[in-house]
């Protein structure tokens, strides 16, 4: 058939915008697959149909989780019986609660207040009331001396890359 | 095989009566599909997945020892110096290995406190309920001692409330009320739950709620999350792996009784409660 | 009416494909009502048993996918293939008969149990968890069901490839013929991959092997590779007989030549190879490491080009023509429009960290059922619409058609765009309750609503079908939608030899 060069021209532009959304995609990916050095570490574990947080320092907490606001938290996130998903929607955190496995996510959370923890994965009879609630209170010392200032990702104004040194 | 033109359309021509037909068809199908679905609904939903009754978890919790429970009320007045104050009061007998509670049905609080009187040294080594409010109960205590021995006791509030009870030889099967299990394994839907169910108790008894499951489970009554009177007659609370609770059936009429988990509520029994 | 039971004529079976994917069109759509009716307000509305809510949305999701999609693919292929490859029936007749009537009984073994793990029956859930027998039920219906459609896929290939007329070279078939033949491929390479797992579904339940089961040693994950490995090719199984027939109507309906058979060749191949490099997309969050989620992600993405050439195709080919909206090309163009937005709103799921955003919430919910409602499904019944009068020699009414058409336009876009929008509030999936907040019950609501206006255009629809089917005008069998043209060019068969 003729006009095949106005189709060859669209899927061209059909596959530019691919590459650049996908190279846009691999570039935030790399933030959110690496945890500050410094972060803390919460162990989430769920089972039907509740959430258990264990701090660092022994500290366990059933159905709450109290955070500080501007210091980076690495879950170590694992379950008990059957898959789970733990999500807090209002941060973007999302990763299966798998048994026999345990999945890391982070986040620094840079507003107090209260927020929702949910189950995002069906795990049976009260998946859809296994809730939790985040508590981020202010941090009790300046956290952020804690933390290396390389080690915070930093986005870069003209070229909006996202830069983790390391 | 049947016969079908080339050339032409190569169609099944419908007519209003074929139409009909295969309508009644369908229609019959569906509904004897539609019957068989409503009333086997629950029946094909009701065997756990056989590998959980193979399941190696960890052990379970040993069960409680055998001990029953024995009442000694705080009279309604007894506040009042002269008035009576406990009952049964001096002549208590409490059988060995048995636990007390003393249920508070003056308007005041009350102790009971062991030891003869606040200048006692001992006072409250042996046993000490602490404040039991008003209208309330006291914990389970342990009475610590031998076969034969006779403790004193008070309230600590109102001293002049005084009596004893003598630790007797242990009951018939230990004084133990009867014992409802919670089964390993309840919590998976379509496994045993409850044991014995229904279970059949006499007004008075106090049963015993062991779980033996390693996850929590309650014994709260009524006939499920939706029933308004959930836990008004009777509740164990929620109950750990390898807890135990009791439930007084003493103010329980002699009739059925449906109890649930409020955790899962698939898990249901009935207690028989008779005079 | 016993002939037709026993019958293994195409257009017998055909029919009845037609007819049995069609009544389960229908009753999966009365549970859908039932879930929406449910989740109109916080709490408990008409079902107090979360169970039974559970049970109705794995009943409803199985049914559509395997009782609807799949069927309704294979009726139109088993009445449309002979004709168009100009043989006499499909490749092994009454093997087509076994493959069909195996479908009832899938159909009976997954109605009559009602499982409750989803569609899916990810373990360990499904192992560890679910009850039977209404589980087991489940999984030998789907292996009755798989098996019904690779020994379709079978017959299809071998018709296609072996039994078309000498003179007809394959690269001038229509492509609804090039659409039937990848698919059935991709189906013989998909399927028995989850063959497998439902197998071992299915020992792991008994306890005799632990592939699955945490306690034995097993891998939850691997399970989902199996059925992601077999379900993402399936997605496109059920899209790509929908895009063949779009390429029937467009051409027609525009009254004018198709774009270029050549890139829909190509696109056709091309999406059924892409297709099988992207199944782990569905599993970004299961704790994957960075270089397979990037791998995945451009797996995913390479599918979209050959959509676009299909999307190109059909708009360069109305583009300058004289367009006639009745009512199967109403649908079909409806149908685009819904799969621009679920094509976006795909790749939005395939970049890695938005999927965190979306990934098990009513996004998902709203974006497949664009697929498979507003793409497939539209194009479906473009598809039953647009033969009506080859099967059953009368026209239906085409006022009813068009107000069929609105009415599911319309309710489709409410309930599945809303539902996009729900999502990103963080609504999960296979939910029997939802928190109450004002955005959330406010968009259920408006979800609902639509989904009653997407009811009533469905039921008007069966109506309308069933009516004319007995009682309709008999119509011009040469140009029965008036285009001007010859209505099927390939009645015509040459006499077979």
């Amino acid at each position: 058939m003729g006009h095949g060069m106005i189709e060859w021209v669209y899927v061209g532009v059909v596959i530019m915008l691919l590459v650049y959304l996908g190279a846009a995609a691999w570039d935030v990916e790399r933030l959110l697959d690496h945890p500050p050095k410094d972060s803390k570490v919460v162990r989430v574990i769920a089972q039907q149909w509740f959430w258990t947080f264990e701090h660092e320092d022994g500290t366990r907490e059933v159905g709450e989780l109290h955070l500080q606001k501007g210091v980076p938290y690495k879950f170590e996130v694992t379950a008990r019986d059957v898959n789970h998903a733990f999500n807090i929607p209002d941060l973007t955190v999302l990763i299966d609660a798998i048994p026999g496995r345990i999945n890391t996510v982070w986040v620094m959370p840079d507003a107090t207040g209260e927020y929702l923890i949910q189950c995002r994965e069906y795990c049976g009879f009260s998946h859809y009331q296994m809730r939790a609630k985040l508590i981020v209170e202010e941090g009790v010392s300046n956290v952020s001396a804690n933390i290396d200032a390389k080690d915070i990702p930093v986005v870069l104004p003209e070229t909006k890359a996202a830069v983790v040194s390391n | 095989m049947t016969e079908h033109e080339h050339g032409e359309e190569p169609v099944v021509l419908t007519s209003p009566g074929r139409m009909a037909r295969g309508i009644i068809i369908v229609a019959v199908t569906l509904a004897i599909g539609a019957a068989v679905v409503v009333t086997q609904f629950e029946n094909f939903f009701s065997n756990a997945p056989p590998v959980t009754r193979l399941q190696t978890g960890p052990p379970p919790p040993p069960p409680p020892p055998a001990a029953g429970v024995t009442t000694i009320a705080i009279l309604a007045g007894a506040a009042g110096q002269g008035n009576p104050d406990y009952d049964p009061d001096d002549d208590a007998t409490v059988p060995m290995g048995n636990k007390v509670v003393w249920i508070n049905h003056d308007n005041v609080p009350h102790t009971a406190t062991s030891g003869t009187g606040t200048d006692d040294q001992d006072s409250g080594v042996l046993f000490d309920t602490g404040i039991v409010n008003d209208g309330e109960s006291s914990d389970e205590i342990e009475i610590d001692g031998e076969v034969g021995d006779t403790i004193p006791y008070y309230c600590f509030i109102h001293p002049y409330m005084t009596s004893q009870l003598t630790i007797v030889e242990a009951e018939e099967g230990a004084g133990s009320g009867p014992t409802l299990t919670i089964l390993l394994g309840s919590s998976v839907q379509g496994n045993p739950d409850y044991n014995p169910d229904p279970m059949t108790v006499t007004a008075g008894d106090v049963v015993t709620v062991f779980n033996a499951d390693n996850i929590p489970h309650t014994v709260t009554s009524g006939t499920g999350p939706s029933d308004p009177d959930t836990g008004a007659l009777f509740d164990s609370n929620i109950l750990n792996g390898g807890d135990t609770a009791t439930i007084n059936t003493a103010g329980l009429g002699a009739r059925e009784y449906d109890y649930y988990c409020i955790i899962h509520s698939y898990m249901t029994g009935k207690l028989q409660v008779t005079e | 009416m016993w002939e037709i039971l026993f019958s293994t004529h195409h257009t017998d079976i055909g029919l009845l494909y037609i007819i049995l994917s069609l009544v389960a069109f229908m009753i999966g759509g009365a549970l859908a009502l039932v879930i929406r009716t449910e989740l109109f307000l916080p709490g408990a509305q008409i079902i107090t048993d979360p169970n039974t809510f559970h049970r109705i949305f794995t009943t409803h999701g199985t049914n559509m996918l395997f009782l609807w999609l799949l069927p309704f693919a294979a009726g139109v292929g088993n009445y449309l293939i002979p004709i168009m490859v100009k043989y006499k029936d499909m490749a092994w007749p009454k093997l087509n008969a076994v493959a069909f009537w195996m479908i009832p009984v899938g159909m009976a073994l997954v109605w009559l149990g009602m499982a409750d793990f989803t569609w899916y029956a990810t373990p360990p859930y499904s192992i560890l968890r679910a009850p039977g027998p209404a589980a087991e039920m489940w999984i030998f219906g789907l292996k009755i069901l798989g098996l019904s459609s690779i020994l379709g896929a079978i017959n299809f290939i071998v018709t296609i490839l072996k039994m078309k007329h000498p003179d007809l070279p394959l690269m001038k078939t229509s492509l609804f013929v090039w659409g039937t033949l990848v698919t059935s491929i991709m189906i013989l390479v998909a399927l028995p991959t989850f063959t497998a797992a439902l197998i071992m579904l299915f020992t792991d339940r008994l306890g005799v092997s632990g592939f699955f089961n945490p306690n034995m040693g097993g891998d939850p994950i691997a399970y989902q590779h199996l059925f992601w490995f077999t379900f993402h090719p399936e997605v496109y199984i059920f899209a790509i007989p929908a895009i063949g027939m779009a390429y029937e109507l467009i051409p027609r309906f525009a009254r004018k030549p198709l774009f270029s058979y050549q890139s829909g060749v190509t696109a056709f191949v091309l999406l059924a190879i892409v297709a099988f490099a992207s199944w782990a997309h569905h599993m970004y969050a299961t704790g994957m490491d960075f270089t397979m989620k990037t791998t995945f992600m451009v797996g995913t993405l390479a599918a979209v080009p050959a959509s676009a050439l299909h999307v190109f195709n059909w708009i360069a080919t109305m583009w300058g023509g004289r367009i006639k909206f009745s009512t199967p090309m109403s649908f079909v163009v409806g149908g685009l429009v819904l799969f621009f937005y679920a094509g976006a709103g795909g790749v939005v799921n395939s970049m890695m960290p938005l999927d965190f955003l979306t990934h098990d919430s009513y996004w998902v919910v709203g974006h497949f059922h664009l697929f498979v409602m507003g793409l497939i499904t539209f194009a479906f019944l473009g598809m039953i619409h647009y033969l009506f009068p080859l099967i059953t020699g009368r026209m239906y009414n085409e006022r009813v058609g068009m107000i069929t058409f609105w009415l599911l336009f319309v309710g489709v876009s409410m309930v599945f765009l809303t539902q996009h929008v729900l999502g990103l509030y963080g609504q999960p999936r296979r939910v029997f309750d939802y928190v109450p907040v004002e955005p959330l019950i406010i968009m259920n609501q408006i979800a609902t609503v639509g989904a009653m206006i997407s009811g009533s255009g469905a039921a008007l629809f069966m109506a309308n079908m069933i009516y004319s089917a007995g009682k309709g005008k008999p119509a011009d069998m040469r140009d029965p939608f008036k285009l001007g043209e010859q209505y099927f060019d390939y009645t015509r068969k040459e006499p077979h030899h």
